[in-house]
């Protein structure tokens, strides 16, 4: 394990974040933050690893549970009438983006960590890619539709273009995040 | 036992079923599913009840209505804090931490000799053990509750043999009298033991107390350890904040200091853990973990 201590502009390094987009605006945020460092706090212990953000846990979750829910409210709509749809479609589309993830889990992942040697405790990675696939597909289908729910196919496909170009931008500038990281030290733990 | 048990509230299967969860679950997808599995888990009348009731005393006043939606948040806390758990003991993932009485931790780390953490079911009160062996580098004896499941026992033992690490040592306060003696020497020997201080196991010595104008009772093992072994009592409690990020408050140490009259020592010293409880308690209801009335008078 990793942590930082004190230095309360860690809480920005890009490796605290886990995709291309966030990553980038937390470059960018870093970088103004280090113009006007905050007095160190040794009372803060700031820890490494891509999925550290709450931001943009909660930001990707709420973003793919209303998407899915104005998909599954588009294709209910013309037999419950469009507001009982979105009633219906919101909290169904919480519990129905679980499906494509434990048929994953249970088919998918298991192949994935025998044929390439993969730790199980990596098994995520594929189930979220699987996820997002069938998003990406849902939104294309949606996006060469008629209707309001194309908007809805539109924007997942600008988000997932933009995150591409993010992805380049960080790939381009990565020997300056490299070295930006290196800056903040980082204590590893015991373990 | 019948295969129905492994499904119950404290049966092994919710158990696999998280660690199956963590493994598995896109990260940036686990707060829809802990909110939509939180609703789920409301469902759990005896656990929701004794929440509800144990809010009736922490906040007078309160209407049920109310406190059914706290029940949830408070549901929804303990969710996140054994997930945080799961996590941390399958990919060392650590939340960011925050402390609070950074003087009285540092007092608990320099100390020379052992010390009794006396803590309570709040916040991720594991995680925190961990955090505390891996900073302090100081070897912890966890001192908790088995789990009522045979086979959930077990299973926590296992997991706990996988994944601990060297500086923390958990036993199981069952053990009752071998337990009391195997921790005097280690505090002698100048151990830190943590214990949870709220509640009481079945078959181990406990003292009345009042909390929130309520009688209870809490265990009055730290207290008579602190007395023989003669080593401070540092209350410490763990907050969950946020997602991935735990505030952990050190309090004043508390001596027990030893007198002709052994149970007045008990009670003066319990009686200001319990001033500790009790604040704490109340300004953060949403992560005492007590799923079952904390007073027969809630009863």
């Amino acid at each position: 394990m990793e942590f930082i201590r004190g230095r309360c502009e860690a809480r920005w390094l890009p490796s605290r974040y886990n995709f291309a987009i966030f990553r980038l605006a937390a470059l960018v945020r870093l970088s103004v933050a280090m113009r006007r460092p905050e007095p160190v706090d040794p009372r803060r212990l700031f820890f490494v690893d891509r999925h550290q953000s709450v931001f943009e846990n909660y930001a990707v979750s709420l973003w793919l549970t209303a998407t899915a829910g104005c998909f599954l409210a588009s294709w209910l709509a013309p037999s419950l009438g469009l507001a009982p749809a979105f009633a219906v479609g919101l909290p169904l589309a919480a519990i129905l983006l679980e499906i494509p993830v434990n048929l994953s889990g249970l088919l998918l992942a298991p192949v994935w960590s025998a044929v390439f040697r993969t730790p199980s405790r990596d098994r995520h990675r594929v189930n979220g890619f699987v996820l997002l696939l069938v998003v990406f597909i849902a939104a294309v289908d949606f996006a060469g539709k008629p209707g309001w729910a194309a908007f809805a196919g539109w924007q997942v496909l600008a988000l997932f273009a933009l995150n591409g170009a993010a992805a380049v931008a960080m790939f381009a500038m990565r020997g300056h995040v490299a070295a930006l990281e290196k800056s903040f030290g980082g204590v590893p733990s015991a373990s | 036992m019948s295969w129905v048990d492994r499904f119950r509230v404290q049966g092994v299967f919710w158990r696999q079923f998280l660690r199956w969860a963590v493994l598995n679950v896109p990260l940036w997808l686990e707060s829809v599913v802990i909110a939509t599995w939180t609703l789920f888990f409301l469902l759990w009348g005896p656990g929701r009840r004794g929440v509800m009731r144990n809010l009736s005393a922490i906040l007078p006043g309160s209407s049920r209505v109310a406190n059914f939606f706290r029940a949830y948040r408070v549901f929804w806390n303990f969710a996140w804090t054994i997930t945080d758990n799961v996590r941390f003991k399958e990919q060392r993932v650590s939340p960011d931490w925050e402390f609070v009485g950074m003087e009285n931790f540092e007092r608990l780390q320099s100390h020379a000799g052992g010390a009794i953490i006396l803590t309570a079911h709040m916040g991720n009160y594991d995680l925190g053990a961990h955090l505390f062996s891996e900073v302090s580098g100081r070897q912890i004896v966890m001192v908790r509750a088995p789990e009522t499941d045979p086979r959930t026992r077990q299973y926590e033992e296992e997991l706990h043999g996988r994944t601990v690490g060297e500086g923390l040592r958990v036993d199981f306060s069952t053990r009752a009298h071998d337990l009391a003696i195997d921790l005097l020497h280690g505090l002698q020997r100048g151990e830190l033991t943590a214990v949870q201080g709220d509640r009481v196991t079945e078959g181990l010595s406990s003292m009345e107390v009042t909390l929130f104008g309520c009688r209870t009772r809490i265990p009055s093992g730290p207290f008579a350890l602190s007395m023989t072994a003669r080593v401070p009592i540092f209350p410490l409690f763990i907050f969950r904040l946020g997602r991935r990020r735990y505030r952990l408050v050190a309090c004043p140490p508390l001596h027990v200091v030893r007198t002709r009259d052994r149970e007045e020592a008990f009670a003066r010293a319990a009686a200001l853990w319990t001033e500790n409880l009790e604040e704490v308690v109340r300004n953060a209801w949403y992560q005492w973990f007590t799923f079952t009335p904390f007073s027969p008078e809630l009863d």
